[in-house]
């Protein structure tokens, strides 16, 4: 026995491997970015669902001897050029550009994935024809190219629609084929295909699922883009017509009063930036849920 | 070494304090030798450049041919008519030095002003007059000489005999119309289109440099008939689309002076210490035209019902923030005969609209296109107004705001339902106004509405030749009831005339039409 005394002995810890969560829900519960970005984005759909109770005003009805005053218990962000109050405007144009921004983004997704997926796995002169397809419209600057067809088809909600659904879909298609390109030459693949599955079925079943997330993280990314971009158009008067309150013509509206009623421009800017951050977040936290890269 | 980057921000608090020091030390010399830039009667000093921004650019000078402001207040600094008006809309002697007119008012004898020559030096003579009126009268235009004119002669060195076949009241106030300029004779053996390209004609300006879809610059006359003047030695249109950009690039010192100053802005305008802002009673008249070949618009108790449901206070409150006066009548009060005070104008009574609506062919309402310019703030709120008002009777205006140039094509055409514009009267008559916006068989078909009455046709022929006074008020009275019970427009509001420079530009003349008189301007520093 020896009694002698030894050191402590100190138990090493053991080698750091990554034991973190290991199913989507554990890690997203654990994500603090995606709660957060959730629980934003969950006020502000909520505040634009409701809406109609929130709002203390009708957003179109005019007191045209009560413009610009400042917040107050009455209006608490105070009234516009015409009497209308911003505070009812800010929701219901939420509402609008929310409504707007979540349509137009879905003809988009769904012809983008497909036409990557298709494109991604088949190959050949398909493939080349598809990404010619996006470099021809890759090549436009974005709000060049959306400007020109609102012209064409008309300013309002459905030019909106019809710019997105023309422009918005080749960035899902150039993820998408890369990705399906990857995986078509896995193990996985061949043993769908050997096993007598029909390539529309490989490609439903079997690859969309795998390459869904990555979309889903994208869509979060274009959902803010055609926010922003319906937010512009309606700042160069080309988006949401009057009397729809839309945060854009907010912006364009107060923009006379800057130096004197910053807040009638600042605060539909704000719902902007927030709504921005909200989706970020939601798409950043997803992203990192299903640990796409 | 040493990071130098931590006594950075020390170094920048240190200038900035000394900034700060001078400038307190400065202001308190400037308190001290007071208002260098803002007396009155200070010496005006030769040279400098202005710079005014304007929302439209020049796209022609042939003068017998325009009629809109963008090209009218370029085409008036370069050409110049036998008589004009002042600031307060008084006809003054200008080329013409004197005149005088026969008892019977048929024979107007001018005489022309010594010493006036064009810009290349050539003297103005009888014949340039003759040539210039006679081509004006066989042109026509937008703005013809409407008068009854039987001859134009020449009469010695510096006379002009004009002989009218019947008394026509307004023919003085007519010729001092920028579309009644003078210019040399055959246009000096050129063609038209090269000679208005490079317009040659007795103004304090001449064209330098000009860009139809942009910026147009202009240098002084050095053979200007009034000695000395112009004092600047350039003015710059510069062309800046949207009216909120305009202000800001004053604020900004990138141009000293605009042409068109927000109504929202005056206020703040007026509290920079740097900025000057006149404000001119106008002949101008802010209204909604209605196309009478609409469908809907054809009905006159739609019109009626549209006129009734519109609050004209609220809508000049809540848009020209005080700068502008309710429009009761056609013809502002800035003008003779005025009925703005008589009560003529259908009242807001959104009941009474209802009613007079259901009394038309449309009495559920109707959707219908309200058109206007893009980049104008005012009439982009006017129309949200009327938009909101028309809604609380059934009818339901989308609104149309398309780019200006395509604004005025459109309404060149007829091409529109309803739309927000301004009338202009171009010289110091009624007849000016009435014959622009209720003459079916005048250029503009009463103002693109293409209205039709022949009482006012009547009444119209009637003013024209009875001599100013009691009796030519009634004329004029008489029709402006007419025109509000028929309401082939509603007038809204008398904008003034607003313009703002930066303060170190001195004596611009504005006039009521809206144009700038620029030979008496200078620039101080």
């Amino acid at each position: 026995m020896s009694a002698v005394s030894e050191p402590p002995v100190t138990v090493p810890a053991p080698p750091a491997v990554r034991t973190g969560p290991q199913t989507f829900l554990a890690r997203a519960r654990r994500s603090p970015t995606l709660v957060v970005g959730l629980a934003m984005t969950l006020l502000l759909l909520l505040s634009a669902v409701f809406a109609p109770w929130l709002a203390p005003f009708d957003p179109s009805a005019q007191n045209l001897t009560g413009g610009l005053l400042p917040p107050s218990a009455e209006h608490l962000l105070g009234t516009d050029q015409l009497g209308r109050d911003v505070l009812s405007r800010i929701l219901f144009a939420g509402r609008t550009d929310l409504r707007i921004a979540f349509l137009a983004a879905i003809v988009p997704f769904v012809v983008g994935v497909l036409l990557g997926l298709v494109s991604g796995y088949f190959g050949g002169t398909l493939d080349y024809l598809i990404g010619r397809l996006v470099d021809t419209v890759i090549a436009f600057p974005f709000y060049v190219i959306v400007i020109s067809i609102v012209f064409a088809v008309g300013t309002g909600e459905g030019g909106i629609y019809v710019a997105f659904a023309l422009v918005g879909w080749v960035g899902y298609t150039r993820v998408v084929r890369a990705t399906t390109k990857a995986l078509r030459g896995s193990g996985w693949v061949a043993a769908a295909r050997g096993g007598g599955l029909s390539h529309g079925r490989v490609i439903l079943r079997h690859l969309l699922p795998n390459i869904l997330p990555q979309a889903v993280v994208l869509l979060m990314t274009e959902i803010i883009l055609i926010m922003v971009a319906v937010v512009t158009l309606g700042y160069l008067g080309l988006g949401v017509q009057a009397p729809t309150p839309d945060w854009g013509t907010m912006i364009h509206d107060g923009q006379a009063f800057i130096t004197t009623k910053w807040w009638l421009s600042a605060l539909p800017g704000l719902a902007v930036i927030y709504t921005g951050i909200s989706l970020s977040l939601v798409g950043d936290g997803l992203g990192d849920a299903w640990r796409v890269r | 070494m040493t990071d130098p980057r931590p006594l950075r921000p020390r170094r920048a608090l240190t200038v900035a304090a000394l900034a700060v020091a001078g400038l307190i030390v400065l202001s308190a010399c400037s308190t001290g030798t007071a208002s260098t830039g803002t007396t009155a009667d200070a010496e005006p000093t030769a040279g400098g450049t202005i710079t005014l921004g304007r929302v439209a650019s020049v796209t022609s000078f042939d003068l017998n041919n325009e009629i809109t402001a963008n090209n009218a207040f370029a085409i008036d600094k370069v050409f110049e008519p036998l008589v004009a008006f002042d600031a307060d809309g008084q006809i003054i002697p200008w080329l013409a030095s004197e005149w005088t007119i026969s008892e019977d008012g048929l024979t107007y004898a001018f005489t022309l002003r010594d010493g006036v020559t064009f810009s290349d030096g050539t003297e103005l003579t009888p014949a340039d007059v003759v040539f210039s009126l006679e081509r004006h009268l066989a042109v026509g235009g937008p703005l013809p000489l409407d008068a009854p004119i039987g001859s134009i002669v020449a009469d010695g060195d510096a006379g002009v005999t004009i002989t009218l076949t019947e008394a026509y009241t307004p023919f003085l106030a007519e010729l001092s119309g920028f579309q009644n300029g003078i210019f040399p004779a055959d246009f000096q053996g050129k063609s038209e289109t090269d000679f208005f390209a490079d317009p040659i004609g007795t103004g304090p300006f001449v064209v330098s440099e000009w860009d139809p879809a942009g910026d147009l610059t202009f240098a002084a006359n050095e053979n200007y008939w009034e000695s000395g003047q112009p004092y600047i030695d350039t003015l710059v249109y510069k062309l800046i689309a949207d009216d909120t950009q305009l202000t800001q690039q004053l604020k900004a010192g990138q141009i000293n002076a605009i042409d068109e100053v927000n109504s929202a802005d005056v206020e703040s305008l007026k509290s920079s210490a740097d900025i000057t802002v006149e404000t001119v009673g106008s002949w101008e008249i802010e209204q909604m035209f209605m196309n009478t070949t609409n469908t809907y618009f054809g009905d006159r108790n739609v019109r009626r019902a549209i006129a009734m449901s519109l609050d004209r206070d609220g809508i000049t409150q809540a848009t020209t923030f005080g700068t502008a006066e309710v429009a009761n009548s056609l013809i502002p009060p800035t003008i003779a005969s005025s009925a703005n005070d008589e009560g003529y104008a259908l009242d807001f009574d959104v009941d009474a609209a209802k009613a007079e609506l259901a009394k038309s062919a449309y009495p559920d309402g109707f959707t219908a296109t309200l058109l206007i310019a893009s980049g104008n703030s005012l009439r982009a709120q006017e129309a949200q107004i009327i938009q909101e008002s028309l809604s609380k009777i059934g009818i339901t205006i989308e609104i149309e705001s398309i780019d200006i140039a395509a604004f005025r094509a459109r309404f060149f055409a007829y091409d529109f339902d309803a739309m927000l514009n301004s009338g202009q009267s171009d010289y110091p008559d009624p007849d000016a106004l009435v014959s622009f916006q209720a003459d079916p068989a005048g250029f503009s078909k009463s103002y693109w509405t293409s209205y039709e009455n022949p009482d006012v046709t009547a009444l119209l022929d009637e003013g024209r030749t009875t001599a100013d006074g009691a009796d030519r008020d009634a004329i004029y009275l008489e029709i402006q009831k007419i025109l509000a019970e028929d309401v082939p427009y509603i007038p809204l509001f008398y904008p003034s005339t607003l313009k703002a420079t930066s303060s170190t530009v001195h004596d611009l003349t504005v006039l009521p039409n809206g144009s700038i008189r620029f030979q008496d301007a200078w620039i101080s520093e």
